[in-house]
């Protein structure tokens, strides 16, 4: 009975859900490697905040976004992209 | 030809001069430990996505050394010991001239993003 309620509240709760555009392939899986130096290319798989975007959403395949991931990283590294963004020191 | 890349910000206020100097100094540095610089670019002036210790900008510059890993951690020694280098990563690659020229290609065409198509 308890099992059925929550089940019913969470179709419920589904209708108020935010929807994420979601891309089944990734233009990135064409590619042979991924260049950390393009950070317009890498800009596109991150959030306003800074943030990685999920597989799920950019339609990656596995070994792409491992390879995506290292890129953003080494662009981390050197200056081209930020750790994080939108962060205000409130002292 | 497999080798390294490295990427060097210097400090935004490093003259003309004294960023031939310094790379000059690594080449000859590479060269005495027995590597080789195959390629050097310029990537320029460029706005930093954070700030490091207090600068706002950086300057960019790239090297291509072949495969001698005495050579590339005399010049990462090097890299720590001067002031005007503010950070740098270097990357072990596949084929030097290829990567070089896709730098170039990048630098004066501009980002991959548009010419892929889903």
């Amino acid at each position: 009975m308890a099992r059925g309620r929550s089940t019913s509240n969470r179709r419920r709760g589904l209708g108020n859900r935010i929807i994420i555009p979601r891309r089944k392939t990734s233009a990135l899986n064409k590619l042979t490697e991924i260049p950390y130096k393009d950070v317009e290319l890498l800009r596109g798989y991150i959030t306003e905040r800074g943030r990685i975007l999920p597989r799920r959403i950019t339609g990656n395949t596995a070994a792409t976004q491992r390879a995506l991931r290292q890129a953003i990283k080494r662009a981390r590294n050197i200056g081209l992209l930020s750790f994080s963004e939108g962060f205000v020191n409130q002292d | 030809m497999q080798g390294y890349e490295s990427v060097l910000v210097l400090d935004p206020e490093t003259s003309d001069e004294a960023q031939n100097e310094l790379i000059e100094k690594y080449k000859s540095l590479v060269g005495t430990n027995g590597g080789q610089v195959l390629h050097h670019a310029v990537w320029g002036r460029r706005k930093l996505a954070y700030e490091v210790e207090k600068r706002q900008y950086g300057i960019y510059h790239l090297l291509y050394l072949d495969k001698t890993p005495q050579a590339l951690k005399a010049m990462e020694t090097s890299f720590r010991i001067d002031d005007a280098v503010i950070k740098w990563l270097s990357v072990a690659v596949e084929d030097v001239s290829k990567e070089f020229e896709a730098f170039e290609k990048l630098k004066t065409e501009g980002s991959i993003a548009q010419t892929l198509t889903e």
